[in-house]
């Protein structure tokens, strides 16, 4: 890849890519960061001499792992979202919550109780609401692979669905059976 | 694609993902099926955030590169930024970092204050190495017997060791013999020629318990002697040891 060519990329993507950080991060400064780490990683990647078939799509996965080692392995980001599952858990309680809470919120609870690559599958599928199709075409692997995969996700989240006793919102067994068709 | 359902509270029903959304924004509508271009001429929601992924693609396109990958694509290929190595992967090993530099010095304080203290000429830290030629075994008594060596620069010192520390440092030097109970009355034999014994004292013990004639430890064959100590004119308060020098 030339130089040109990864500024044209840069230009293009990094708004998407930013944003994708964003959405399991939350911070758009600390997105920016991880975008340009991605983007540092594909250009070492390139001076290797391993240049992505596609570029955005690796991208998009480099991202994703990013922002998801960097949940892991924040403290105070744990904190911040037990804080929030507590007051979803309270306006459940009250009646106070009318509408379902954020799957991105309920991902990021479960985060820490599943093997980073069946996070990163379903950090696609919850957070980006992306279909087994489009996340078996940005893997490059088969939609059986990622329904086995996003089973094993539900199989591990299901504890952690009602942890007050309360329901989450979020019909699990509803989504875990649509995911498939 | 979008025909497809999606995880309840992630995007509306029948919408557009955000990847897909991305890449309609900056491909255009080309890249995506038909039943999702047909879905955009529909989904207001969906085309809002077509167009404000568009325009936030648009305003970077006049932009250049942030200062860190124009140094990257300036640097080349060839510098690269180093790799995080196993200390950077878990920031709580990176306190392992520091465990060198501490221990360093640490370590020398010990080894010095070790060498220091086996070069005293008096104490219990003395240390010397056993040798299998001196030994004493108490035959009858309670408590052992306890060897108090000369110091080799103060002949006034005397250093107390366990009898089977007793090495070949102490050649030449005087041993007194201690017994654990002082008082009474002892006597220090030792064998002579044949399989006599020379009485070297008998007498009474002071309050320490210090046998008062020394014994001088000789290089080459060993000489066996013997202590016994008692505390009263019964026999059975008699304690005998016996060893070799």
């Amino acid at each position: 890849m030339s130089d040109e060519e990864f500024r044209q990329l840069y230009r293009l993507r990094s708004v998407a890519v930013a944003r994708r950080a964003a959405r399991l991060v939350g911070d758009p400064a600390l997105a920016e960061d991880l975008m340009h780490e991605a983007f540092m990683a594909l250009h070492r990647v390139c001076g290797e001499g391993r240049v992505p078939q596609a570029p955005y799509p690796w991208l998009y996965r480099t991202v994703t792992n990013l922002a998801l080692n960097h949940i892991r392995d924040t403290r105070t980001h744990a904190k911040k979202l037990r804080r929030q599952a507590d007051e979803v858990a309270f306006e459940q309680a009250e009646g106070l919550l009318d509408q379902p809470p954020d799957a991105g919120l309920f991902f990021a609870q479960t985060l820490r109780r599943v093997d980073p690559a069946v996070a990163e599958v379903a950090s696609y599928f919850l957070v980006d609401g992306m279909t087994v199709t489009e996340i078996s075409e940005l893997l490059g692997t088969s939609r059986r692979s990622v329904n086995r995969t996003l089973q094993k996700y539900f199989d591990a989240a299901e504890p952690l669905v009602a942890p007050h006793g309360q329901s989450s919102g979020l019909d699990l067994e509803q989504g875990a059976a649509r995911y498939g068709e | 694609m979008a025909s497809e359902t999606k995880f309840p509270g992630a995007v509306p029903a029948g919408c557009l993902s955000h990847f897909a959304i991305s890449r309609v924004a900056a491909e255009g509508i080309r890249g995506v099926s038909a039943s999702a271009q047909q879905h955009l001429e529909a989904c207001e929601r969906c085309r809002g955030l077509v167009g404000n992924e568009a325009a936030a693609v648009r305003a970077r396109l006049g932009q250049g590169l942030p200062a860190r990958l124009e140094t990257a694509l300036a640097a080349g290929p060839r510098l690269r930024p180093r790799r995080p190595g196993v200390f950077g992967s878990w920031p709580w090993l990176q306190a392992a970092r520091f465990i060198p530099a501490l221990g360093l010095p640490v370590l020398l304080v010990g080894i010095a204050v070790s060498a220091y203290r086996t070069r005293l000429p008096t104490g219990d830290a003395v240390e010397v190495t056993p040798k299998a030629s001196v030994e004493a075994t108490r035959t009858k008594g309670a408590t052992g017997l306890a060897l108090l060596v000369e110091s080799p620069e103060d002949t006034n010192g005397f250093t107390r060791v366990a009898i089977e520390h007793l090495g070949e440092e102490a050649i030449g030097r005087r041993v007194h013999v201690q017994v654990p109970a002082p008082g009474g009355r002892v006597r220090l034999e030792a064998q002579g020629a044949g399989s006599t014994w020379d009485v070297l004292y008998d007498g009474e013990l002071g309050p320490d318990g210090v046998v008062p004639h020394g014994l001088r430890v000789t290089a080459g064959d060993k000489r066996a002697f013997r202590v016994i100590h008692c505390r009263g004119d019964d026999e059975t308060q008699c304690s005998t040891w016996a060893g070799e020098l």
